[in-house]
């Protein structure tokens, strides 16, 4: 990539910088609730199902419409955040990466619920009947095991946080060098009638999609292999 | 086409930014340059300075850019940042307590949406704009006035959104007044934008749009068939808005007043806007 420009360079780290942190952010709750919605059997399942997959179907738009008037710096929960802690979201790139994380959160839970799913629960009955806790086992026994799901969902959903736009917009704004990762500085390009600009932005794109999904599709087929064997 | 996008741009305030790059020789001049600068600064006891926040809709960011580094380098002790959206957007997040110190707008409405919520500290219509009627360049139709439009070989009207957007409300109001509205309508294709309108037309996709002279001016795959009579809708405006925040922000203020330069005026009008005169102190 020979000609970026530094707009164009703090964009793509600053898309790196957001995803990484939505990625650690949502990993501890999504390994918690896909392997709750792999194990749970119960009549009120599909109502957490449902919870779970809406970012996935609502218009990001929406998302960060309900993300901006929660975490209003004026409103009762973004105040406490600033408070109690003095991390601010509207207009912040830590805003970017929550605004990230909430969009990408069903596709981590989904690519972890399944490598739960295909783990014998009885390996972990094994562990505990050996004098394992519950907690133990899911550790040494059961997460291992998964790992490549795991780490399958967390490269989707790095993928899908490199490309989110609409909730961020809302939330964390566009601005340079602090929250224009590369969707928003395609759109402040193209809102520039910049076509060069834009033909490398979404090169770059592309690039970053494809690697993305080919991971994750590399290490899910690790983790099916794994499970014949 | 922004052929000045590049590291050497000047129109670009980024010299007083970390950033990770690897120091070579263009960064070092530009440094230099800064230190320069940022000593000549120092010098003027008066001169303000801190950090601002500028929002501004998404349809002026060439000017703004442009005006925001002549600002900069007036003030080196300024670093002023910007984010451009939809004026809805930026209100919002001004609704909500964003720390934004300036808001240009699209609209007046979403000016008056702020005043309702007493967030402005002062505010003026800073510009106007132009609707145009814009064809491919290549096209061979014969537009000379929005009547044309109604004829048999314009299939595709393509506008911002009548129903949300400003540019496709003014549209709509100066078809209305026309009475042309009624059988146009239905050749109507609405964009989220006026930028999306524009490229209908661009690609082809419609035969003619209306957008703002502003965007047709920075197309060269558009040429302009007309003009539409600006007495036909209501006055097309983009305030500018200094956002009431509690506490004095002489850089902020400042900023505010050189949007009304001269310098700046120069800028908008080479980029197609209708610059606006100072609100008259005799008139109410």
């Amino acid at each position: 990539m020979p000609s970026l420009t530094v707009e164009e360079w703090l964009a793509l780290r600053l898309s790196f910088q957001v995803s990484l942190c939505a990625v650690l952010v949502s990993l501890p709750p999504a390994i918690a609730m896909g392997y709750l919605l792999a194990r749970w059997q119960s009549g009120h399942k599909w109502l957490l199902e449902v919870l779970v997959n809406l970012p996935l179907v609502l218009p990001p738009v929406v998302t960060g419409y309900l993300l901006l008037v929660c975490f209003a710096p004026r409103g009762p929960l973004g105040g406490m955040l600033e408070s109690w802690f003095g991390v601010r979201l509207v207009l912040t790139w830590f805003g970017a990466a929550v605004a990230a994380a909430v969009v990408s959160f069903p596709l981590m839970v989904r690519a972890m619920r399944v490598a739960f799913q295909a783990i014998d629960p009885r390996l972990e009955m094994a562990a505990r009947s050996l004098g394992a806790g519950r907690f133990d086992a899911f550790l040494s026994v059961t997460l291992p095991l998964a790992r490549s799901g795991v780490l399958a969902g967390c490269v989707l959903a790095f993928g899908r946080s490199l490309g989110e736009f609409g909730a961020t917009i809302m939330v964390a704004g566009n601005i340079i060098g602090e929250t224009q990762t590369i969707p928003l500085a395609i759109f402040s390009a193209a809102n520039r009638g910049g076509d060069a600009e834009v033909w490398r932005l979404v090169a770059i794109s592309i690039v970053l999609a494809a690697a993305a999904l080919l991971a994750s599709e590399w290490l899910e087929r690790r983790q099916s292999s794994r499970e014949s064997t | 086409m922004p052929a000045t996008r590049s590291v050497f741009s000047p129109t670009r305030g980024h010299e007083n930014r970390e950033t990770f790059m690897k120091p070579n020789a263009r960064w070092v001049i530009l440094l230099v340059g800064a230190v320069i600068c940022g000593r000549a600064g120092a010098a003027e006891e008066t001169d303000v300075s801190g950090k601002l926040l500028l929002l501004a809709a998404a349809s002026t960011s060439e000017a703004v850019d442009e005006i925001r580094a002549a600002f900069v380098r007036l003030h080196p002790g300024v670093t002023v940042r910007t984010s451009y959206g939809a004026s809805s957007t930026l209100a919002q997040q001004i609704n909500v307590g964003a720390e934004a110190d300036l808001f240009l707008s699209a609209s007046s409405e979403w000016a008056d949406f702020l005043s309702k919520k007493d967030l402005v500290q002062q505010r003026r219509d800073l510009l106007s704009n132009q609707l145009v009627i814009v064809v491919p360049a290549d096209a061979t139709v014969a537009i000379q006035g929005p009547k044309d439009l109604s004829q048999a070989a314009i299939r595709r009207l393509a506008l911002a959104d009548p129903s949300s957007v400003p540019a496709g409300k003014y549209a709509k109001q100066a078809l209305t007044a026309l009475g042309l509205w009624s059988q146009l309508e239905r050749k109507v294709a609405g964009a989220a934008d006026v930028r999306q309108a524009l490229r209908f037309v661009e690609t082809g996709a419609a035969d003619a749009g209306i957008v703002y002279a502003t965007d047709a001016a920075a197309s060269r795959a558009v040429r302009v068939a007309a003009k539409i009579d600006p007495k036909l809708s209501q006055p097309i405006r983009y305030p500018l808005v200094l956002v009431k925040r509690g506490v004095e922000r002489p850089a902020a203020v400042a900023l505010y007043e050189f949007f009304s330069s001269p310098e700046a005026g120069a800028v908008f009008r080479r980029h197609g806007f209708v610059v606006l005169p100072p609100p008259d102190p005799t008139q109410p």
